[in-house]
């Protein structure tokens, strides 16, 4: 939780007003030879919780899906249909409390 | 066919629509099965914050004044935002049609109401497939078991996964998509009351065009809102997946822009961040509308794509067409016929009310208003800063010569062509939704 007034929130700081109901297998799947000629690497912008996230020297995107909201953003903007997102379990995954 | 049904209709997804079209199947005295993911109601569900009241005065006609509502809307808000400007055109009412929400109180306030009709839950569980037998859905397969089922309502919201399985839906293009991101700010009633002149349970929202794009980069197609609740306001940047794309700039960042507005930050000062959230919002309309049946089943609210994003409305629509497919489904086992030949219905149905009327009025306004996103969000919205300027700034070279240098400036940035286009795009928006 952070004041408004402070200076600006990072993700980080966002993802930690949520409730999350982890599951310990992921949701998320990526199909690593289409990520290896992806230029755009898009993944790393337009996810709003930052699960996809770039480690230097490497093509393929780290994949934090215990952070994912469940927008369904990537299944609809990753350009090489990489992406593979099934709903977490029943009961598992983000807990909004004031949607 | 000889499966055994385990209920008359299963419905997949616990929001408003779903549960709309389970109270309308369990007021005729008919079993439906109500599944949903989610370990609560609700909290797997986010939008900006206000519901239409009309679908609800429907649904509950003696008692839909009872609802958890927070606040009612009693004044609109139009902002343009430059960078430390703004301008604000206000509608001020006596009356309100529309009060804001939290979706974990109103969803499971609903899905109780459903409960008192006889509408079973299941809950903590994923559908992860449809059942078919000969060309017809006749039930789900969720992560524990097989449940079958005369027909099968697919309420499951936007990310609508078991739609674009039976081939009802196909994938959602990045510029038929919004992506919502929020953030609810707690503040004290009296504060807001005081900051945004209020009584109790009443309630302001506010549109915001322009300001989200720094110099240089792309302008998104983005708008941002905000909405007062009870203890808490609610700030966010709806923005369409193909600018999320295109400007490479990620969506949190053009809500904390927002923030850091004065017009905004002012508001907000003091207050605490208690929850950030994102969901997505289908944008595609008339033009993007799936097939809304088959045989055994039927599509409803989000996941149909039924939003009509020029108003804001959703939740309205969701509703309306969850009664809808009630009704039919509780036509279709009258007449024991649960193909496509009696529920077209439903398609029929729809396409009588507002929810496809609206969506059919604003067909292409969101696609021509994105091809002039730089027109709306920031060319106009400088002019209009310009133009403010000038009117309430003294000047001792007098205000005729103000003007003049407005206008020629006005016409240098932008070439008649551009002007043009402008023109023809807002004419033909007006026309679409008039003619």
């Amino acid at each position: 939780m952070g004041d408004i007034d402070d200076k600006k929130q990072s993700v980080e700081d966002k993802l930690a007003t949520l409730k999350f109901i982890c599951d310990n297998e992921t949701h998320i799947a990526l199909i690593k030879d289409k990520c290896r000629v992806c230029k755009d690497k898009n993944c790393i912008y337009f996810c709003p919780a930052g699960v996809y996230a770039l480690e230097t020297n490497s093509d393929i995107p780290d994949v934090h899906y215990e952070n994912c909201l469940e927008c369904g953003t990537c299944r609809i903007s990753c350009p090489m249909e990489a992406i593979e997102w099934k709903s977490p379990k029943g009961g598992k995954g983000v807990r909004y409390r004031f949607g | 066919m000889d499966i055994k049904s385990d209920t008359d209709v299963i419905v997949v997804g616990a929001g408003p629509s779903g549960i709309a079209c389970a109270i309308t199947i369990a007021k005729k005295g008919n079993k439906v099965l109500v599944i949903e993911k989610a370990s609560d109601f609700g909290v797997k569900n986010m939008f900006g914050g206000a519901v239409y009241l009309e679908s609800l005065k429907e649904l509950f006609p003696d008692d839909y004044q009872n609802l958890p509502y927070e606040r009612f809307l009693k004044s609109h808000n139009y902002v343009i935002l430059n960078d430390e400007n703004s301008v604000c055109v206000s509608y001020n009412s006596k009356n309100s049609d529309s009060a804001t929400i939290t979706r974990y109180s109103f969803d499971t306030y609903l899905a109780q109401k459903a409960m008192d009709l006889g509408v079973y839950f299941i809950q903590n569980t994923t559908v992860e497939d449809l059942i078919l037998k000969d060309g017809n859905v006749v039930g789900v397969k969720t992560e524990n078991e097989e449940i079958y089922s005369k027909i099968v309502v697919l309420a499951e919201g936007f990310n609508s996964i078991l739609s674009e399985k039976t081939g009802l839906k196909k994938k959602t293009e990045p510029k038929d998509a919004i992506l919502g991101v929020k953030e609810t700010i707690r503040l004290s009633c009296e504060l807001i009351n005081e900051r945004f002149q209020l009584q109790d349970n009443e309630g302001k929202m506010f549109q915001f065009f322009g300001g989200l794009a720094k110099e240089n980069e792309d302008i998104p197609f983005a708008l941002g809102f905000m909405y007062t609740f009870k203890n808490a306001v609610t700030i966010g940047v709806g923005v369409s997946m193909k600018s999320l794309q295109d400007c490479k700039v990620k969506p949190y960042e053009y809500l904390e822009r927002l923030k850091e507005k004065p017009f905004v930050k002012n508001l907000l000062s003091d207050g605490e961040v208690i929850e950030y959230s994102a969901h997505s919002i289908p944008e595609g309309g008339y033009n993007e509308l799936p097939k809304l049946y088959s045989n055994g089943v039927l599509l409803t609210g989000d996941a149909a794509n039924l939003v009509d994003s020029v108003h804001f409305e959703g939740t309205n629509l969701g509703i309306k067409s969850g009664i809808i497919a009630g009704e039919v489904c509780n036509m279709a086992i009258i007449k024991n016929d649960y193909s496509k030949k009696t529920l077209k219905e439903y398609k029929k149905a729809l396409y009588k009310t507002f929810v496809i009327k609206d969506l059919k009025t604003y067909k292409d306004v969101i696609q021509t208003l994105f091809k002039r996103k730089s027109s709306i969000f920031s060319f106009y919205p400088k002019q209009i800063d310009e133009f403010f300027k000038l009117w309430t700034s003294a000047s001792n070279k007098g205000k005729k010569q103000g003007y003049k240098t407005f206008l020629k400036e006005f016409f240098f940035k932008r070439s008649l062509i551009e002007l043009i286009k402008d023109v023809i795009s807002f004419v033909k928006c007006l026309i679409g939704a008039i003619v």
